[in-house]
């Protein structure tokens, strides 16, 4: 499947993106609030599509499962777009949640973190996403979660070209 | 990692040590005694030194008095145990400038991760539930240094001195740390905590402010 760039997503991701986009683009969203996760391996799994993360363990701590190197994070917004981290050195991901002393209930999700560390460079990008909102960022390498560190990192394929966008999925 | 499961707790008793019951509490360490919050049904409050360990929570209450002048610490600090119906006293929250057995004390209020995170918890407060705003008088009225509720986390030593000054609690902009990094595994969190009054504090009829305990899992 062709994807078509509008100017924006021109602006975005640049000359090179077509390909890539080529290979990452689906036709709807019922992958909504999942996580796909490809692997650089001959071996399977090749990929691990995570359930509705809302509700699922997301399995990011199940070392068995990310024994191979990334290629390439999408997360699927309910609004026909995606968050692509590709070509980074280390990839992270976490569930932002908030619980009260009163009120009762179970701590609630404020927000999900996707986070890929910059080749060659101490530099992470992170894309945060809640509250009707997606919000990124670049930040120093071991304060990507408001200026402390987060544990939790996975290894990536890195490339000189790495990707940190959103794409409208059509 | 899966999502931990966490337990706020507090130590009722005027012994400082560790909660090594963990989730269920009980009795602790140097003969210290935790209890379990029950976070559905109840409530921290800060009263005056007239009120009395074990008493009724549908009897007399005795608010806090605005000092005429200065800053004045909250006497005693209570958990309102909905259960038992009755105001159980936080004996080593707070300095030694409360009326209880507040200082540089380290095993007051607890909170329990049965698992690890992906990142340091903090400890805020917020006007309520929904967690977006801080504009209540008891936290500042948007001021964050001005907000009334100070805390100190104590996870890893004593606050270091009996009148410990603590960290305005008031959203995300002004909240505390409850360890040193993500946590590895199950642990015990600590932290204290005091309220301070200004005399220029306007009295308040009611309030829905939440202390809120931030973390993250993968």
């Amino acid at each position: 499947m062709q994807f078509n760039l509008g100017k924006e997503l021109k602006k975005l991701i640049g000359a090179r993106g077509p390909e890539i986009i080529d290979a990452m683009a689906v036709a709807s969203h019922p992958l909504a609030w999942r996580m796909r996760v490809k692997f650089d391996t001959k071996l399977p799994p090749h990929e691990l599509v995570t359930q509705d993360i809302r509700f699922h363990n997301p399995q990011w701590g199940d070392a068995e499962t990310f024994k191979s190197p990334i290629e390439s994070i999408e997360f699927f917004l309910p609004v026909k777009y995606k968050v692509v981290l590709a070509g980074m050195e280390l990839y992270n991901f976490y569930i932002e949640v908030l619980g009260d002393i009163s009120g009762g209930g179970k701590a609630q999700i404020e927000s999900f973190w996707f986070c890929g560390k910059l080749p060659q460079v101490n530099t992470v990008k992170t894309w945060n996403v809640g509250k009707g909102k997606v919000i990124v960022n670049d930040v120093e390498f071991g304060k990507e979660y408001y200026g402390t560190t987060a544990r939790g990192w996975r290894g990536g394929v890195a490339t000189k070209h790495p990707i940190s966008t959103v794409l409208r999925i059509d | 990692m899966a999502k931990p499961n966490t337990y706020w707790l507090f130590n009722n008793s005027a012994n400082d040590g560790a909660n090594s019951g963990n989730a269920s509490g009980g009795a602790g360490a140097s003969s210290s005694n935790w209890v379990v919050i029950d976070r559905a049904n109840d409530k921290l409050m800060f009263l005056d030194d007239q009120q009395t360990d074990g008493d009724s929570n549908v009897g007399t209450i005795y608010p806090v008095i605005i000092p005429a002048a200065g800053t004045q610490e909250s006497d005693k600090t209570f958990i309102n145990d909905d259960s038992e119906d009755v105001l159980d006293q936080v004996k080593l929250a707070g300095t030694t400038e409360g009326q209880q057995n507040g200082g540089n004390t380290r095993y007051v209020f607890a909170i329990f991760f049965d698992g690890a995170t992906a990142t340091v918890p903090y400890l805020e407060a917020w006007d309520d539930s929904d967690h977006d705003s801080v504009d209540d008088d008891f936290l500042g009225a948007g001021t964050a240094a001005n907000s009334t509720l100070k805390a100190i986390a104590t996870t890893n030593a004593v606050p270091g001195s009996g009148t410990w000054g603590g960290t305005p609690l008031a959203g995300t902009g002004s909240r505390i740390t409850l360890d040193t990094g993500a946590l590895a595994g199950s642990k015990n969190l600590y932290f204290n905590l005091k309220q301070a009054i200004v005399s220029t504090f306007t009295a308040q009829t009611d309030t829905a402010i939440v202390l809120a305990l931030r973390y993250t899992y993968s």
